[in-house]
C-alpha cells in the first residue's frame, strides 16, 4: 500500500518517465483483427488522446491497457508493469472511466465512492479526506448523499470521474468522456481533466472522436482501423498538412477543377462530396487570383487553418465526421423468425456488432 | 522494474489486508443494496410470517381430523423458515446479473480485487441477507410453540448458514451464466418450485411414489429442511417423532450440505474468475 500513502507514489515507479509503453500491440477477435500492431508511449504527466472514428479500435486499446482484454501479441506495460504478468500492480495504477456509466445507481453518490476505496484499499481515514477533494473537484460536494439515480448524465459522468481519482492513480483512462453530454458540460468536464493533471501530476489517456476536443490533449495519436496513422502535438500535426485549406463550392465543380488544375498544377485539389479541398502555401494571397480563374460560378468559398479533420483526411483519405455505419435493427425481424423455419437461410451473423465479451 | 521481455504468466500478489478489505466492500454493498430496498426487506421478514399463519390456521383442522403425533404448525414453521432463507438467499443473488446488464461488474473487475473475492463476496452477501430473515423467525418460534433455548437458537442458526452458503453458491453460479435479470427471475423459479415441494417443507414426504423419491437424494432443500427439523424441534418433539416427518438423518444432512457448500463454492468461484 505504498503507493497510496501520503498521495505521492515514494517508490521507485514513480521514476518511470514512460508511464505506459505499448509495442507492437495486436489483437483479433475471431480472426477479425481490431488492433493491428500498435506502437506508442506516453510520458508522465501527459495528456494523450486517441483519435479515431467508431470501431478505430479505441476503446480496445483502453480494454487491453485496463487488462480487462489480453492482447494477441505484443507488449504493454503501464506504470512499468506488464499488463500480461502483473494485473494487479497494474489495477492499483489506473483510474478508469467506461464509456458508458458504471454506478451502482441504487446507492448514493458518496457510497459510490466508498466502495471504491474499499476496493482499492485506500485506508478509512485517507478517504475521508480524499473524498471531499474530489467531490469539491467535480462540483458534487453538495450532492452527496443524493442517489446516483436521480443524477443527470453529466453529474453521473463527473461523478465517474471523482471516483476514478479516489485512489491517487498513476494514469487517468478516460474513454470518451465526453459523449452524449451538452456544450457547457463537456466544458467543465475538461476543466477537471486539466486540474487533476496540475494537482497530481496524473497521466490522462483519453479517447475521443471529437477533433476540438482533441486539439486539448499535449499529443494526439490519430487511430484508424486498428493501426495508428500518425501521433504528435495537435500542431505539428496541422502544420504537416501544409499551408491553408481552402474549401470551394461552385455551379459546375467539374469544369473548375480541370481549371484549377490546369493553372495552379502545385496545389493539392480533392473532391469531397459537393465541394473541391484545395491546399495552398498561403491562403491569403492564392484567394483572389483562385477566384478570378475560374469560370463557373462560385457559391462559397471557404478560407481557414487545418483542423485535425484535414490531417485525418490526409492520411486516410476520408474525411472523419462521415456518417458511422450503423447497423439499424429491425423492430421486427420477420426474416429473422422466418429463418426458424427455414434451416438454409438462418444464422444472420450478429457477431459484427457484437461486443468482445470482457 | 520490469523489463520488456517478462515473462506472460499472469502473478498477482495480495495482502491479506487488501483480501479482506475487497471481500467486506462486495458483502457490504450487497447488505446495502438489501436495506436500501426496503420493500424486499419488509416482505423478507413478513411473507413466512404470514404463510405460516393463514396456512396452519386452515390445515390445523385437518391434522386434528387425522392421527398424527405432531402440531402442524410445528411441522410447517420449521420446513418454512428453512425454505424462506434459501429463497431469500437465491433472490439476493440477481445483483450479479445486475451488475453485469449495468455495467458496475466492470468497475469490480478492473480494481485490484482477487477475482475470487467476487463469488466470495456475493454469497456471503446473499447469506446475510437470508440470516437477517432466519434470526428474527428463529427468535419468534417461540411464540408459535416450539421450544426454544439460547443452544437450540445457536445451531439452528449455525445449521442455516452452512446450508445457505451452498444455496447461495449455487445460485451464484447460475446468476453469473445468465445475462438478462428476466431471464434470471425465471429461472429462479423454475428451479425453485419444484425443490421446494420436494423439500418435505410444506408436506411430509412420505407418500411419495418411487421414481420422485430419488430427486430427494439430490436436492439440497430436502437437506437443508430435514437438518432445521431436527435442531430446532429438538425440545419439542420427540426424536421417533422427528424422524417421522423427516427423510434424512441429522448426519445424512451434516454430511451432504457441507460436500455441497465445497463444491458449490469451487464452481462459482472458477465461474467468476
Amino acid at each position: 500500500m505504498k503507493t497510496i500513502n501520503n498521495g505521492v507514489n515514494s517508490n521507485n515507479q514513480d521514476k518511470i518517465l514512460e508511464v505506459i509503453q505499448v509495442e507492437n500491440l495486436r489483437k483479433e477477435f475471431n480472426g477479425v483483427t481490431a488492433l493491428d500492431g500498435i506502437s506508442f508511449t506516453v510520458k508522465r504527466g501527459e495528456i494523450f488522446g486517441f483519435l479515431g472514428p467508431n470501431g478505430a479500435g479505441k476503446t480496445t486499446t483502453i480494454n487491453i491497457l485496463s487488462t480487462l482484454l489480453l492482447p494477441t501479441s505484443g507488449i504493454a506495460l503501464v506504470n512499468g508493469y506488464n499488463v500480461l504478468s502483473r494485473p494487479d500492480m497494474v489495477r492499483k495504477s489506473i483510474g478508469l472511466v467506461f464509456q458508458e456509466i458504471t454506478l451502482d445507481t441504487h446507492l448514493t453518490a458518496e457510497e459510490n465512492l466508498y466502495l471504491h476505496a474499499l476496493l482499492y484499499g485506500v485506508p478509512r481515514k485517507e478517504f475521508i479526506q480524499r473524498k471531499r477533494e474530489v467531490l469539491k473537484l467535480c462540483e458534487l460536494w453538495t450532492r452527496r448523499k443524493s442517489k446516483v439515480d436521480h443524477f443527470s448524465g453529466g453529474m453521473k459522468r463527473r461523478l465517474e470521474i471523482a471516483r476514478a481519482l479516489i485512489h491517487w492513480p498513476a494514469v487517468l483512462f478516460l474513454d470518451e468522456p465526453t459523449i452524449g453530454l451538452d456544450p457547457q458540460t463537456r466544458t467543465k468536464i475538461w476543466d477537471y481533466i486539466f486540474t487533476t493533471r496540475k494537482q497530481h501530476n496524473t497521466t490522462i489517456f483519453l479517447t475521443t472522436q471529437y477533433l476540438n476536443e482533441a486539439e486539448k490533449c499535449d499529443r494526439i495519436a490519430i487511430i484508424d482501423q486498428g493501426k495508428i496513422i500518425a501521433l504528435d502535438t495537435p500542431d505539428n500535426l496541422k502544420r504537416a498538412v501544409g499551408g491553408d485549406v481552402i474549401v470551394i463550392r461552385t455551379e459546375n465543380n467539374d469544369v473548375a477543377e480541370q481549371e484549377i488544375l490546369d493553372n495552379f498544377p502545385e496545389c493539392k485539389i480533392r473532391k469531397i462530396g459537393k465541394e473541391l479541398r484545395l491546399e495552398v502555401a498561403s491562403g491569403d494571397e492564392f484567394l483572389p487570383t483562385l477566384i478570378k480563374s475560374i469560370t463557373p460560378e462560385i457559391i462559397t468559398v471557404n478560407l481557414r487553418r487545418p483542423t485535425l479533420d484535414d490531417v485525418f483526411l490526409q492520411m486516410t483519405g476520408r474525411q472523419m465526421r462521415e456518417a458511422p455505419e450503423v447497423e439499424v435493427e429491425p423492430i421486427f425481424d420477420l426474416a429473422g423468425l422466418l429463418s426458424i423455419f427455414i434451416p438454409s437461410k438462418s444464422k444472420k451473423s450478429k457477431n459484427g456488432n457484437k461486443k468482445p465479451a470482457t | 522494474m520490469n523489463s520488456l521481455n517478462n515473462s506472460n504468466t499472469p502473478f498477482h500478489r495480495y495482502s491479506l489486508k487488501q483480501r479482506l478489505y475487497s471481500l467486506y466492500a462486495i458483502w457490504y454493498r450487497e447488505i446495502l443494496i438489501y436495506l436500501r430496498n426496503s420493500i424486499k426487506v419488509f416482505t423478507s421478514i413478513f411473507l413466512p410470517i404470514l404463510l405460516v399463519f393463514f396456512f396452519s390456521a386452515g390445515f390445523q383442522s385437518f391434522f386434528a381430523q387425522s392421527n398424527f403425533s405432531y402440531n402442524f404448525k410445528e411441522f410447517f414453521f420449521s420446513g418454512i423458515l428453512a425454505l424462506g432463507t434459501a429463497v431469500v438467499t437465491m433472490t439476493s443473488t440477481l445483483s450479479i446479473v445486475w451488475d453485469k446488464e449495468f455495467g458496475f461488474l466492470r468497475e469490480i473487475l478492473v480494481s485490484p480485487v482477487p477475482r475470487s473475492n467476487i463469488a466470495l463476496g456475493k454469497i456471503l452477501g446473499a447469506v446475510t441477507t437470508s440470516l437477517i430473515q432466519g434470526g428474527i423467525l428463529l427468535a419468534l418460534s417461540s411464540w408459535i410453540g416450539i421450544e426454544m433455548n439460547l443452544l437450540i437458537f445457536i445451531k439452528t442458526f449455525i445449521f442455516i448458514c452452512i446450508f445457505n452458503i451452498g444455496v447461495g453458491a449455487l445460485s451464484v453460479l447460475i446468476a453469473s451464466s445468465i445475462q438478462k435479470t428476466e431471464s434470471f427471475s425465471i429461472v429462479l423459479q423454475v428451479l425453485i418450485a419444484p425443490m421446494s415441494f420436494l423439500s418435505g417443507a410444506l408436506f411430509p414426504l412420505t407418500q411419495l411414489p418411487q421414481w420422485l423419491m430419488r430427486f430427494l437424494y439430490i436436492n439440497p432443500f430436502t437437506y437443508g429442511v430435514d437438518g432445521v427439523r431436527w435442531l430446532m424441534l429438538a425440545n419439542t418433539l420427540p426424536q421417533k417423532t422427528i424422524a417421522e416427518i423427516t427423510f434424512f438423518n441429522f448426519h445424512q444432512c451434516c454430511a451432504f450440505l457441507i460436500l455441497f457448500d465445497a463444491l458449490m463454492i469451487i464452481l462459482a468461484v472458477r465461474k467468476l474468475r
